[in-house]
């Protein structure tokens, strides 16, 4: 049972060495993958935001600045940019290929990118678009963020 | 072809996620099975994942539906599914880390988001543009 081929889109990291200085510095890749048949298997469940956990509380019922800077960094992450990659998956070489880190590298200095890496990745199933994203629970991105999932996610509103 | 909708963001905000946590692939049974002088090609491979996400805190009774869903999209990959505090994870995530640092000679610090001295970080920036827009005092 397989749904046809998925779409993706791959952001390269707006922030730490940045893109105009790209050689020596560690960039990280997010991914965001239109996956199939979410309503399907989820139904009508959703996971709203965690009202016991305090870093959750903090943004959710915080300031408003909070919010802002986390919807401002999710829009610099997925931003449109000459250096995004767009492609298809149509079978596991496919997947593979992401899982090495991409078919095209920008500076890289692994010098295994040849190879299903040995990575964690820290995802978001969207309630927005069904899209699925990730990136390594290592970018340097992530740093001051209170919640890796919720800058994936762009959850919450600002007003 | 994909659903192309706009949400309200308080819509957005009540409804949360579909599900969030972490995951890694892994060859088949683990990292710890795994030997650099074989090929990607010669084993199995397996997406192992979980609702490790305080943020949304993902219901545990959902990781069934998870793991069809990553079936569905992912068929070429066995998929493990499991709750953030199930022992077989943490083995999992352990054996996946020690061989990135033992045989990948990825960097410890690497492994956590850090920056060096000096770097402008996301945040930095989103709180930068961010309070272009704040509503004033």
């Amino acid at each position: 049972m397989f749904d046809g081929p998925i779409r993706f889109s791959r952001h390269f990291s707006p922030t730490v060495g940045r893109l105009t200085n790209i050689n020596g510095a560690l960039l990280y890749s997010t991914w965001k993958m239109y996956i199939k048949g979410v309503k399907l298997f989820f139904g009508d469940e959703f996971q709203p935001w965690n009202r016991k956990y305090k870093a959750a509380q903090a943004i959710f019922q915080g300031s408003f600045a909070i919010r802002a800077s986390i919807q401002a960094g999710h829009r610099m992450l997925y931003a449109r940019s000459t250096t995004n990659g767009f492609g298809i998956i149509n079978n596991k070489e496919d997947m593979f290929d992401i899982l090495r880190g991409g078919k095209e590298e920008l500076g890289f200095r692994s010098t295994f990118q040849k190879r299903i890496k040995p990575a964690v990745y820290t995802y978001i199933i969207s309630a927005e678009d069904d899209s699925f994203r990730f990136s390594e629970t290592g970018a340097a991105f992530f740093v001051d963020f209170a919640s890796k999932h919720a800058l994936h996610a762009n959850c919450c509103e600002s007003k | 072809m994909t659903r192309r909708i706009t949400l309200n963001p308080r819509v957005l905000w009540y409804l949360g996620v579909r599900y969030s946590g972490e995951f890694h692939p892994r060859p088949q049974g683990g990292w710890q099975n795994f030997r650099d002088d074989m090929y990607d090609s010669d084993v199995p491979w397996e997406l192992v994942i979980d609702n490790n996400s305080g943020t949304y805190g993902p219901d545990p009774m959902m990781l069934p539906a998870l793991k069809a869903c990553m079936e569905y999209n992912f068929p070429g990959f066995n998929i493990i599914a499991l709750d953030y505090n199930d022992s077989a994870l943490k083995e999992s995530v352990d054996a996946c880390r020690a061989y990135a640092l033992n045989i990948r000679g990825v960097h410890k610090e690497d492994l956590q988001p850090h920056t060096h001295n000096g770097e402008i970080t996301l945040q930095q920036e989103a709180t930068h543009a961010s309070g272009d827009t704040l509503p004033p005092p």
